[in-house]
């Protein structure tokens, strides 16, 4: 503040003023390091207005001035601020060599030291001081010590340290001391001057000790020096006072006249002369000539107000041994003792700016409330991690009525209530009555036992209790740690596989069948989702970006496509008997393993019937497959499997056959009381005519008691199996033949017939056949011994044998159809099934397939007969399997009928490819023909071709139709735009992948897929409040 | 794991938890490396809450106190000997009752149940139709409407029913009386209804597949197939898409959205004569002229198993329990499990004789079947055929008339949009797979759709009509007559009359021969 202004006023004198002002900006930290000395200048200048500005500003500017080079300078203000009042010092104009010449050990002559012998110098005090005492002059040094130390026995004595620990009262008692009463202005003004001078000292101390580098000591130094030497010249002016007034302002006037050699202008120093002359009254040195003092005192503090050393003690000791002041004095210990003297400093402390005072409030604030609102942390995190929020919060749940208080309350009211009260009072069942007669039984105990039993009631009671504390803190646990240990420890105490397998071995199989299931799902779930580094990286960043999003929808598809896939295959397990069927079976089962073997047997024919199958179409078709040599050999691969599978089954059934002849023959007696083998012949109907017709043949009990037996170890089996062994042509031949021999010559039989035995295997789509299958169905006609038909078959057959591999299946029906008619009618009529047609078309069928049909046909036809006859009862239920043997011509039949002229599977497959083709992405010429082009010969192409590019979502490429591996299946790749309006195009907020989001949807929320609490456990609002109650303001727990 | 397993076999319910568990879902699995707090939380609180939601739902399953089972044949017995006289025999009076044949002369009858199974609508083909609580055996009415009676079926409950009639489709009240006639819809042969959806579909000889919404009335969505006639629709209720069954063997999904099948199968190589849908629409079972009885797995549109039938099947129908029900010629016979193993033998067989088995349906919640044949109606016990616990919230067989009233409010105010029928049932919410250009482009379309460009009305602006003191008089309030006003009106009058004058010439005169050639306009009185 001073420097600042101080600097234009002095700025055109130039010289050394400049040099102190540069000084002084430079080092404007020191500056404010001594702010509290010039704040308390500045303070008492604005207080006594009677000096001039200047004067305030050049001293302000000087005493903050502290450069080692500007001893003088401060020298100066030494003397300002030691109340010489010779302000002429202060001009700025005075040369730096002039300075020198006024150092005060030089003005300080002997001449001086005579005159001031009984001087007492201030800061001299400090007798520990070295090099105050060295820098002194020897002879005065001396001086010095004993005097100061004089002035300690007098002054001191009684303060004790105090003098140097009272810096902070002085500012304040200056201004105090101004307005003190007339009493108390008793301080001898040496001692206020030691105090003062002292209080200076200390206080430099103080400044440097506080903020400053050891390197300012050396200032400080030099400054105590100068300032003891300035205390001098001061000490003198007031105590010689009058007296040596005159000789000492002629040493000043030397010293001035020695600068004004140097210097032009003195004007300045010669109004300072004025003052100093005004100044230099003497008064007398009492302590009560105190207001001549104080006015003195008040003209220094309007220049330099710490430099007034005047101080309550000061005041105050010299009433030290009146009495009747003791309280005062305890007062005034106790205001410069303490603590907070130092603070007492500060409390002047001009207020620092604005801004900066509130930023530091605000900052304190902050911190204040940061620490009151941390408080309110957990249960505010707690409260908005709770599910649901219930206001008023923390309510008592109300209290359900005990049993107690609901009987105690009873009173009854209704009839039926009073009257059961009253049969309860006649009962003597009263409560009351209970529970004395209850009191009565613990009487009548002696107090031992009452004591014993109550003793263990509360033991039982104790450690239920403790156990149930202990449950309780141990479930709240929350330590990851501690979970850990204790997990480990089960498992150490857990079996290992080995123990276990050697305890329970099916158990550890399970256990083992179990992990593994568990690893292959893992492996199965985790494949093909967003889960690579790349995908995770576009779903956070790339989402807007049209080609990464596609690959992600693809992505996703794909995984799609796969799990579809995979429920695909999972559907094809289970069609094909998978073994989860048996996995309930025991193991030691002996019919299960059976029964599984042949399972698996027909699930092996199946799957070669399947293979055939595909190969027949292939063969409608084109490809490898459809080459002759190609089929062959698959062929020659099924033979060598069916051949196998046979012997194998062979085998199973010897077995069998002897366990089920034990069985066999209380089944047959109890069979006998019935009408005959149609009755036997349950699932045989289905295993095929194959069955039948062993028993038509041969009418004979003992022969159809073997056959039936058969027929049981047929019928154990599974139906696939047995499909199989019906469909072998030869089979059925060899069927008129002894049971044991025809199931050991079954194989030959069938490896006899291979051929045409293979084509009936996959004549589950008999008009997909070709000339193979039509030979099967001759090998089988020709075993029905139809003799008639059979010639007219072979012939057509003959006829289809020429038609080349082209000729489709269509075509094979068309020419059936004629040719077969009367066949299938009279398999219709065989069969039975249909009385009402049948019935009146038998007796006109053809007399020549009457009589061509074996005795099994006759057989068939009383059936039917018998039926017609009771309908009620036993009837063959119509067969819907594919028993290829009676099937096969009624569906030739059925299938010539229906389409004669029908191609809908070619239709089908055309339908297909248009739609593929229209739908898969094109890129569409824009140029328009002749346009911007020349016509003729030699006319070049067009080179700039617009083409406009098939853009993602214009279409599906046909290798990416989902329909792609279904020939069967055409399905819709159009965009359905209005469900699309239900789907979400953005992630909706706070998810960050659309695999999180579409899982926080798998499951319904309503309350038809959840039980009823669920649901409204799930779709309770987050917050309810009770309608009309008042919901206070959160309290905190910690209050 | 092994601890799992423990746990398991202790408790019996995680056993049947699997079976109300929506998929495990995968966020869990990356749940820890989430950075968000808060959606970590989330979903870790969300999957719980799940996991709980379904082992609640199968502890509950303690409440189904009711338990289904089949026939169990002993030794050599075979469950399809056993007649139906014989099982009457062993039944109890009630269930006993609940067979029975009603011969009606007008001949091949087509039926419906509501979806509480309680009650029955006939329509025979020549006019009959009756409705009726059948199991309490109360008439609710009985019409005989003489004309032609394709099919029947029931609406949203039991107060109304469709009929699809010679050339309309009229639907009726439970007191038989007429209350609309759907003109849109002719010459019906099938109809359905969608109960969640509120739509009635019909296909007929025009091969147009119509969605008719009976709680607004609006057509929602009309189709053609482009097939021609048929006569064979069946709904897969699961996901309310309608299966059409086709004259060239193949069979088309269709939802309202599109207008083109969704999905095209080609299952048999005849005509398609009957098609059945099971209850959580996995499977389907085809029939076809060809013979042949297909069952097809719907997830992956492959054939499960092929069956045949020596006559083809006319009618299908697949049980709440997933039994088969198959009527053919004068056959029905049923079999039990036929999806997921090849059946060899079916499980019943019941014989209508002399009359061809027209429509066959399994009773909801009953172990009957009910089938319209050509002499009347035949109800036959198939033991474990229905679901034998029911939830009263959605079918409840003993409604009261209250419940019944509050049950269609709430229906109607839960009622699915049509647009949300698609083949993913999860589809509403779910992220949409389309490339972003795409999206775009719709947003950008239905944008311009919603506000169309006003093409600006072209004004004519005839000479002369817009001197001063008309617009004058256009701009006065109408209703208010001042004498300004009076005198502008006057002078314009006058004016005219002059301009006519002027025109015409003096009107005094005589017309003559020669005006008309004067291109001027002359009043001829």
């Amino acid at each position: 503040m001073a420097p600042g202004r101080a600097g234009p006023g002095k700025g055109g004198r130039g010289g050394a003023g400049g040099s102190n002002n540069n000084n002084n900006n430079n080092r404007k930290p020191q500056a404010n390091n001594h702010s509290r000395k010039a704040r308390g200048a500045a303070a008492a200048a604005s207080a006594s207005a009677n000096k001039s500005n200047k004067s305030v500003k050049s001293l302000a500017n000087v005493y903050s001035v502290e450069d080692e080079d500007e001893s003088k300078s401060s020298r100066r203000r030494k003397q300002y601020l030691d109340e010489v009042d010779n302000y002429e010092y202060n001009v700025d104009e005075i040369e730096d060599e002039d300075d020198e010449e006024i150092d005060s050990d030089e003005a300080f002559d002997e001449e001086d030291e005579e005159k001031y012998e009984n001087f007492q110098f201030y800061g001299s005090k400090d007798a520990g001081k070295p090099k105050k005492s060295k820098k002194t002059d020897k002879g005065k040094g001396k001086k010095v010590d004993s005097e100061d130390e004089d002035m300690m026995d007098q002054s001191e004595s009684e303060e004790e340290e105090e003098s140097e620990e009272e810096e902070g009262a002085e500012y304040m008692d200056i201004s105090e001391m101004l307005d003190q009463p007339e009493e108390e202005e008793v301080a001898l003004p040496k001692k206020v001057k030691l105090a003062g001078f002292n209080d200076s000292e200390s206080e430099d101390d103080f400044k440097f000790g506080d903020d400053d580098d050891e390197e300012e000591e050396d200032d400080e130094e030099d400054e105590d020096d100068e300032e003891e030497d300035e205390a001098e010249d001061m000490d003198e002016d007031e105590e010689e006072g009058g007296k040596d007034l005159t000789s000492f302002i002629d040493s000043l006037e030397t010293s001035t006249k020695k600068r004004k050699q140097d210097d032009g202008s003195a004007s300045t120093t010669k109004k300072a002369r004025k003052n100093l002359r005004e100044r230099t009254e003497a008064y007398d040195e009492s302590e009560y000539n105190l207001q001549a003092h104080r006015s003195s005192a008040a003209h220094s503090a309007t220049g330099v107000s710490n430099k007034k050393k005047l101080d309550i003690l000061d005041l105050v000791s010299t009433i030290q041994n009146e009495a009747g002041f003791s309280s005062l004095k305890k007062g005034v210990q106790a205001l410069e003792s303490g603590p907070n003297k130092g603070k007492s400093v500060e409390t002047l402390a001009a207020p620092l700016p604005k801004i900066v005072q509130d930023r530091l409030n605000r900052q304190a604030a902050y911190d204040e409330s940061k620490k009151e609102v941390s408080k309110w942390l957990p249960i505010v995190q707690k409260n908005r991690q709770a599910d649901h929020l219930a206001f008023p919060l923390n309510a008592p749940a109300p209290v359900a009525p005990s049993n107690a208080a609901l009987a105690s309350k009873f009173d009854a009211s209704t009839e039926m209530e009073k009257e059961v009260e009253k049969v309860l009072i006649e009962g003597g069942m009263q409560e009351k009555k209970l529970m004395e007669f209850e009191e009565l039984a613990l009487n009548k105990m002696s107090t031992e036992e009452v004591e014993k039993r109550r003793a263990e009631l509360r033991q039982m009671r104790d450690l239920m209790f403790r156990d149930e504390l202990r449950a309780k803190r141990v479930s709240k646990i929350k330590s990851k740690l501690y979970r850990k240990i204790k997990k480990k420890e089960r498992e150490r105490n857990a079996l290992t596989e080995e123990e276990m397998r050697e305890l329970d071995p099916e158990q550890a199989h399970e256990e083992r069948l179990f992990a593994e299931q568990q690893r292959a799902q893992e492996r199965m779930t985790l494949k093909h989702k967003n889960t690579g580094k790349w995908a995770k990286d576009q779903l956070k960043h790339g989402n807007f970006d049209p080609e990464s999003r596609q690959a992600i929808t693809e992505q996703i598809e794909r995984g799609d496509r796969l799990r579809r896939k995979i429920q695909g295959v999972d559907s094809d397990e289970e069609q094909s008997g998978g073994e989860s069927e048996y996995s309930d079976l025991d193991d030691d089962d002996v019919e299960g393993i059976k029964n599984r073997a042949f399972d698996e047997l027909a699930a092996v024919e199946d799957q070669l019937s399947k293979a055939e199958d595909a190969a027949k179409e292939a063969k409608v078709g084109k490809g490898v497959f459809a080459m002759k040599f190609m089929q062959d050999a698959a062929k020659r691969n099924k033979l060598q499997a069916q051949a196998q599978a046979e012997e194998f089954r062979k085998e199973m059934m010897d077995e069998e056959e002897e366990a089920a002849k034990s069985s066999e023959d209380e089944w047959q007696s109890s069979k006998k009381g019935k009408k005959n083998k149609k009755n036997v012949a349950e699932p045989g109907t289905v295993i095929g005519a194959g069955g039948r017709m062993v028993f038509g043949s041969g009418v004979e009990v003992p022969e159809s008691k073997d056959a039936s037996g058969k027929a049981k170890a047929v019928k154990m089996n599974s139906g696939g199996q047995i499909q199989k062994v019906a469909l072998s042509g030869g089979h059925s031949t060899k069927v008129e033949g002894p049971v044991n021999v025809k199931v050991a010559g079954m194989k030959s039989g069938l490896s006899a017939t291979a051929p045409e035995g293979d084509s009936d295997d996959g004549s589950a789509n008999p008009w997909l056949k070709t000339e193979k299958h039509g030979q099967g169905k001759i090998a089988r006609k020709n075993d029905k011994g139809m003799t008639k038909d059979s010639s007219k078959v072979d012939k057509l057959q003959a006829k289809i044998k020429k038609q080349k591999a082209e000729a489709e299946s269509d075509d094979e029906v068309q020419i059936d159809t004629s040719s077969f008619l009367t066949l299938s009618k009279d398999n219709q009529k065989e069969r039975g099934l249909h009385k009402d047609e049948s019935a009146s078309k038998a007796p006109s069928t053809k007399a020549s397939s009457q009589q061509a049909k074996n005795v099994k046909g006759g057989a068939k036809e009383e059936v039917s007969v018998a039926n017609d006859d009771d309908d009620s009862g036993d009837e063959a239920e119509p067969v819907m399997v594919h028993a290829k043997t009676t099937a096969a011509l009624s569906q030739r039949d059925l299938v010539a009928r229906a389409f004669a002229n029908d191609n809908v599977v070619s239709e089908f497959e055309r339908e297909k490819m248009e739609t593929a083709e229209a739908e898969k992405p094109k890129d569409i010429d824009m140029t328009l023909p002749g346009w911007g082009s020349w016509g003729g010969k030699g006319a070049k192409k067009k080179k700039n071709v617009v083409v406009k590019k098939a853009q993602p979502g214009d279409g599906v490429e046909i290798s990416k139709r989902k329909d792609a591996k279904l020939a069967h299946v055409i399905i819709n790749e159009k965009r359905d735009k209005k469900a699309a309006a239900y789907a979400v195009n953005k992630i909706p907020h706070p998810f960050t992948s659309w695999a999180q989001y579409e899982d926080s949807l798998r499951a319904p929320v309503g309350k038809e897929w959840n039980t009823n609490a669920t649901f409204q456990q799930m779709t309770l609002p987050r917050i309810t409040t009770k309608l009309g109650k008042i919901i206070d303001p959160l309290t905190a727990p910690f209050k | 794991m092994a601890n799992d397993k423990k746990k398991e076999k202790k408790d019996p319910v995680l056993a049947i938890v699997p079976k109300y568990t929506r998929g495990d879902g995968t966020a869990l699995d990356n749940v820890n490396k989430i950075q968000n707090k808060k959606l970590k939380g989330g979903i870790k609180r969300r999957e719980k809450q799940f996991q709980e939601a379904a082992y609640k739902a199968a502890n509950s399953e303690l409440l189904l106190t009711e338990q289904g089972g089949f026939l169990e044949p002993e030794g050599i017995e075979k469950t399809y000997q056993l007649t139906q006289r014989a099982l009457g025999k062993e039944v109890d009076v009630a269930t006993s009752h609940k067979m029975f044949n009603l011969d009606l002369k007008f001949g091949p009858y087509s039926i419906d149940y509501t979806r509480n199974g309680r009650h029955l609508l006939i329509g025979g083909k020549k006019g009959h139709v009756a409705a009726f609580d059948w199991q309490a055996g109360n008439l609710a009415c009985e019409l005989q409407l003489r004309e032609t009676v394709r099919d029947v079926t029931w609406l949203h409950n039991e107060t109304m029913f469709a009929v699809a009639q010679k050339k309309y489709v009229y639907i009726y009240d439970k007191t038989g009386t007429e209350i609309h006639c759907l003109r849109n819809h002719i010459e019906v042969t099938k109809m359905d209804f969608l109960p969640y959806h509120f739509l009635l579909t019909t296909i007929g000889n025009t091969g147009y597949l119509k969605y008719q919404d009976t709680s607004t009335g609006q057509l929602v969505a009309e189709h053609r197939t482009k097939q021609g006639k048929c006569d064979v629709m069946s709904q897969n209720p699961a996901t309310a898409i309608m299966h059409l069954g086709h004259g060239n063997g193949t069979v088309t999904l269709w939802s309202p959205n599109m207008t083109t099948p969704l999905v095209k199968m080609q299952c048999h190589r005849g005509p398609v004569t009957a098609l059945a849908i099971d209850h959580a629409g996995t499977y389907m079972a085809t029939a076809g002229l060809d013979g042949q009885l297909k069952l097809w797995d719907l997830r992956s549109y492959k054939p499960v198993q092929e069956y045949y039938t020596p006559t083809p099947a006319a009618s299908l129908s697949i049980s709440q329990r997933g039994l088969l029900g198959v009527g053919f010629g004068p056959h029905v016979s049923i079999w039990k499990d036929p999806f997921r193993t090849k059946q060899t033998s079916p499980y019943m067989n019941h014989l209508q004789p002399g009359s061809a088995v027209q429509d066959v349906r399994f009773v909801p919640f009953e172990d009957v079947l009910g089938f319209g044949h050509r002499n009347g109606f035949g109800s036959i016990i198939v033991p474990g055929a229905g679901e034998p616990n029911f939830d009263a919230l959605e079918a409840n067989p003993f409604q009261t008339k209250k419940q019944r009233q509050e049950m269609e409010v709430h229906s109607l105010l839960e009622k699915i949009q049509p647009e949300m029928i698609t083949l993913d049932v999860g589809m509403v919410g779910k992220m949409d797979k389309a490339p972003i250009q795409l999206i775009n482009k719709e947003k950008k379309e239905a944008w311009a759709a919603a506000n169309p460009v006003e093409a600006k009305e072209l004004k004519f602006r005839a000479r002369g009509k817009n001197s001063s003191s008309r617009r004058h008089l256009r701009k006065q309030a109408k209703n208010v007559i001042d004498q300004k006003k009076v005198d502008l009106i006057e002078r314009i009058e006058k004016d005219k009359k002059e301009r006519a004058k002027r025109r015409m010439g003096n009107e005094d005169e005589p017309a003559t021969a020669l005006d008309r050639f004067s291109g001027k306009k002359r009043k001829m009185e």
